[in-house]
Formats: structure tokens, sequence, C-alpha cells
């Protein structure tokens, strides 16, 4: 018998954007923004729809060419390297995976290795032991066999998460992995997405929920208006501050013992906008009607 | 029957079900034209036919034939037998990239204008007589007619920025119905009956009376496209996963979908050019490969070329037998089977619960 095929994954990557502007026409979409991370950390990227959260994540992932500004992977410059080269190192999940043909959880899982992969290469012994590895990372071996199409939001989003795993990225970036998904599957993803970073991966995630970030992210961006408004810890962006300037909303943070992470409440939306930050809101008409209650 | 299952299936290693199913398809097409050449007008022994067709290809085994029965194989169905599986192969090898590379069950190697600007050509080279000028007249200008067909999709996609392949759907809409009104126009004004036949004769497509010239005309696009073609099966599934998953991944989409369309349109124009508009093949062909192979590209697109060839082979068999000794037309037959068997697919795959 021969030796088990290597499957171990290298250690994270530190990636740093300096700068970075992009823009449509005369639709300025990011502005300078600058951010880092390191092997073993998660990065989330936070703020209100229309932010640049998703562009950003494009730029870093080289889908889109930035106008200015500099991406670097462990110092190398990204607009230097071809798309296969970057796609060894940087995996990413985007929002919406639409499928179309049934393929099986397997095949799909298996096209992460093309970056790997010669033009006329097929997946060997030791891609199908990556591909099997990372289904068991994700809990979906049992999945190996059916159709994707045919599972569940939550077990599919799982499956294209070891297709990520599979390209072997040093970074992993995510756009809103949760979305669409119900409690317990956020919780789920999260918790796997955290497992991989705590083994050394370096991951970004744009996070739409506000409390999930404060639980899962080690450092925080939080973009308005293409611009970073706020970076650094949960602690220092996740201010009524901050939360009242660029979601225009009257927030409270406390920390939550039970979670031992920050936990924001929305009372209310602001009218004014950015200056009554911390005022009576008008009418105040709070989400749900029972904001304090957890 | 359960090795043959268990080699063709998904967790089979890829090679192997390539090699299984593309062998089974050239056995099947080998003896689809030793059969199918067999019978005709005047019906030659199976094992004659088989050694005809060695010695034309240069194989020097079997016995020596009668003249008739060597003019009536060698000049007469081995080039109509070679056109059709030409013709059905590039058919089915364009339907099954549109329907990858438009991610649409739906879309057949029509989608983008090529048929309708073909038919534009060749309606062009008989109303005006051209055919008589030189007999290649009409499929030179039903293949000018089908590359500028395509071309002014791709410029009308290329103008709209937002949504690149909807637009190209849409202005092959748009370009198939403007072209079936000059079609309609050009039938209405034409004053010579044998023209208005000969116009409806080429929308319904024929392999009829296809010599060697024919062969030698199209071999070398289906060919090249075709092999150029097959190169970019993988690159197509990843991009069933979405353009932005797939460029994360290393392919480059918009490069790879500009070649894949291209030579999908070049290798239809060609078939387009010596048959006439033959319907349903490169529809149904891709459905019915990806019931027993799986979605996988790397096998879809190979299996659905040769199977393209295996069943338009059969399609003219019936054309020139089914009614003997009158001849049908090979795009009624593809039509009025196919037809029938795509709502069967669909049935059968509603019922399934997936589209494809």
């Amino acid at each position: 018998m021969s030796a088990p095929p290597d499957t171990r994954r290298s250690a994270g990557a530190a990636l740093s954007a300096e700068d970075v502007s992009y823009a449509v026409g005369l639709a300025r979409l990011l502005e300078d923004v600058s951010l880092e991370v390191r092997g073993g950390s998660l990065l989330g990227l936070i703020g209100p729809n229309g932010a640049g959260k998703t562009t950003l994540l494009k730029c870093l992932s080289r889908l889109l060419a930035p106008d200015a500004g500099q991406v670097r992977l462990d110092g190398r410059d990204l607009s230097r390297q071809s798309p296969q080269e970057i796609a060894r190192r940087i995996a990413l999940l985007p929002q919406s995976a639409t499928l179309d043909f049934a393929f099986t959880c397997l095949e799909v899982v298996l096209m992460g290795r093309n970056p790997h992969l010669g033009r006329f290469q097929a997946e060997g012994a030791r891609d199908r032991a990556i591909a099997r590895q990372s289904l068991a990372e994700t809990g979906t071996e049992e999945f190996a066999a059916r159709v994707i199409t045919e599972l569940s939001a939550g077990e599919r989003q799982r499956v294209l998460l070891a297709r990520a795993l599979t390209q072997q990225p040093r970074l992993l970036l995510l756009d809103e992995p949760t979305a669409g998904l119900d409690v317990q599957h956020q919780l789920q993803v999260f918790g796997l997405i955290r497992g991989l970073v705590r083994q050394g991966l370096a991951a970004i995630a744009v996070v739409h929920d506000l409390n999930l970030a404060a639980r899962y992210c080690d450092r925080l961006a939080l973009l308005h208006r293409g611009k970073a408004h706020a970076r650094g810890t949960v602690a220092d962006v996740l201010t009524p501050e901050n939360l009242a300037h660029v979601f225009n909303v009257e927030a409270t943070v406390a920390h939550d013992p039970a979670l031992g992470a920050p936990r924001v409440t929305v009372l209310a939306p602001l009218d004014g906008g950015v200056e009554s930050g911390g005022g009576t809101p008008a009418g105040a008409e709070t989400p749900g009607g029972q904001a304090p209650d957890r | 029957m359960s090795v043959l299952r268990r080699t063709l299936d998904v967790q089979a290693p890829l090679a192997l079900r390539l090699a299984l199913a593309l062998g089974l398809l050239t056995l099947l097409l080998v003896l689809s034209f030793v059969v199918t050449m067999a019978f005709g007008a005047v019906d030659v022994p199976l094992g004659v036919t088989a050694s005809i067709v060695a010695q034309r290809l240069g194989l020097p085994i079997g016995a020596a034939a009668s003249d008739v029965h060597w003019s009536v194989i060698s000049h007469v169905r081995l080039p109509r037998a070679l056109t059709a599986a030409l013709v059905g192969a590039a058919l089915a090898l364009a339907g099954a990239t549109m329907q990858g590379v438009f991610r649409n069950p739906l879309a057949d190697p029509g989608i983008i204008g090529v048929s309708a600007g073909g038919a534009l050509g060749a309606v062009i080279a008989i109303h005006f007589g051209l055919r008589s000028l030189h007999y290649l007249a009409t499929p030179a200008l039903a293949f000018l007619g089908a590359l500028g067909a395509v071309m002014l999709v791709y410029l009308l996609a290329a103008a709209r920025g937002v949504d690149p392949l909807m637009t190209m759907i849409l202005a092959g809409v748009a370009v198939q119905a403007f072209i079936g009104a000059v079609i309609s126009a050009a039938l209405t004004l034409t004053a010579d009956v044998n023209a208005m036949r000969e116009i409806v004769f080429w929308l319904t497509g024929s392999l009829g009376a296809r010599s060697w010239t024919h062969v030698q005309l199209i071999l070398p696009f289906i060919v090249i496209g075709s092999l150029l073609l097959l190169c970019f099966g993988r690159d197509l599934n990843l991009m069933a996963l979405g353009e932005d998953t797939a460029r994360s991944m290393g392919v480059d989409v918009r490069r790879v979908r500009l070649i894949m369309l291209t030579l999908a349109a070049l290798i239809t124009a060609v078939a387009v050019a010596v048959s006439g508009i033959i319907g349903f093949v490169g529809l149904v062909v891709p459905h019915m490969v990806r019931l027993v192979v799986g979605p996988d590209h790397r096998l879809v697109l190979p299996t659905s070329l040769l199977t393209g060839a295996v069943l338009l082979t059969w399609a003219d068999f019936g054309s020139r037998l089914l009614l003997r000794p009158q001849e049908l037309r090979v795009g009624l037959i593809t039509a009025f089977f196919g037809a029938p068997f795509f709502l069967y697919l669909l049935y059968r795959q509603r019922r399934a619960g997936t589209i494809l």
C-alpha cells in the first residue's frame, strides 16, 4: 500500500489592501480602503446595503481590478499574478451560487481542484482525498453522492464551503455565508469557519448580522459609502456612535456574558441623520417591539 | 448491464467512463454506417457494404464488389452518410455547448441566430438564381449568412453591458424574427415556383445528393472546431457554479464563453450550409446524453458529438426508406421524432424533480 495522499493545508496567508479604490462611471464604489488580515484571524466586513462590501471582496479576490491601490498576499502584488495562481491561494464563496446542472456534491467539491490541475489533467487520487477531507471537515460526507440541487440551503452552503476548502486556499473570502439560512445553520456555518480559522486559515467575511459579526469575528471593518469608516477590534468598531453614523439607527452595545462578546441592540431608526447620533429618536418605534428582551 | 452501470457511475474515474462511453458509441456509429448504407433503392449485402467502405477508406480487406454496388456505396451513400454523421455531430456538440454556456436547457444551436442567418443566405442564393452559376453558391451564402447573423447578435449583445448572455438570447430571438419576415417576403415575391419549392425545402433540411465535395468542404471545419470545443469541458463545469465562482477558481469566463460560442457558431454554420435547417438534434441529444452520463461536460461534450452522428445517420436512413422510393426531408424526421421525445424527457425530468 502506498502512503495516504498528502492532504494537509498550508498555513494562512497575510493579505493587505492599501488605498483600494474602484469606480463604475461616476459612481465611486470604493475610495481608499485599506485593511489587513493574517492567518488565524477572521475579519468581518460590515456596513449598510450599498456600502461597497461585496465590491471590496471582489477587489480582494481580483475578480475586479481596483482603479487605484494595491492588494498584496504575503507581500506579493496580486495584479502581477495569473487568475490560476491567485486561485491556488485565495478561495471565494460568493453570495448566490446558482446551480443549473445536476452535479453530485462530490463532483462540485472536486471542481475546487481546478486551479491545481493542467488543462487536460483529470483529478487524481490525491485530489479525491482532498475533496473527501473537505467534505468531512464541513460535515457533508453523507451528501457526497447526492445531487446538490436536492439539498437544503444550509446543507448546500456547507458543500459549497467544502468546494472552497478543496482549493486548499490560504485565504478564504466569504460573501454573506449565512444569508438565507435559519438560526441553527447560521451558527453551524460560522462555527465551521471559526474552526478553520483556529487551524490557521485567514478569512474575510461580509457579515450582515451585526451580532454574528460581533460573536465570530476577530476584527471588523465598517464600510460607509465606499470608505472604511472604522477598523479595529469588535469593541472599537461596534460603538453606538459608529452605528448611528453609518446605519442611521439608535443602538446600544452591551457585553453579553453568555456569549463573551458584545451584543448590539438596535432601538430605532434615526430620522435626522448623522449629527443626531445618540439623541432621542422621533416616533420611537422599536423593531419587533421587544428589543431589550435578550 | 450492471457492470456498465457501475462503470458509467459518477464515482468511477473519469477516464474509464469516457473510454467506455466513447468506445460503445464509436462501435455503434460504425455499425449504423454499414447497416444504413446497405439499404436503399438498391439493396447491397451487409458484408459487401462493409468491405467497400473499408476499401474506400484505404483498408484492403474483403472481396471485390460489383460495379453497381461499388458506385452506389462509394459515390452516393458513403458521402451522404458521412455528411449526415458530420452534420449530426456538429449540431449535437453545438447544442451541448450552447446549453452549457447559456446555462439554459432550452438553448440549441439556433438560439443565437445561426440557422436563421443560414436560411437567409440560402434564400438569397435561390431567389437570385445564384445556384445556377455554381452548385456551391447556396452552401457558401448560407455559411456567410449564418456567420453574419451571429456577428450581428454579438454586436447587439456587446453594446449593452449588463447581462450579455440574456441580451444574446433576446437579440437572437429578434434576429430570427426579422429574418423570418424577410424569408416570408422572398417567398411571396418569388414568381418562380421551383425556387419557392426549393426555399421551403431548404428550410426543412435535407442530406440528399451530398457528394464528396460537400464532405471535403465541411470535414476540416467540423473536426477542428469540435476538437477545440472538447478542450473546454471542465471550464463549462465550473461555469455551472456561476460566473464569480468560476472566475475565483481561475477560469477566464468571458474569454471561454467567447471562444466556445464562436466555435459552436462556426460548426453550426458549416453544418447548416450543406444540410439546411435540421431541428431538434442540438436540443435533444445533450438531454439524452446527460440522462446516461450525468452532467459532467468532459463527458457530455464528446458523447453528444458521437450520439448526434449516430442519430442523424439513422434519421437520414428513415428519410430515405420510410416512403421509399419517395424521399422525406430529414428535418421532418428529426422534428417528428425529436419533439415528442423532448416532451417525454421533460415529463420524466419533472417527475424526477430536476430540470437537467
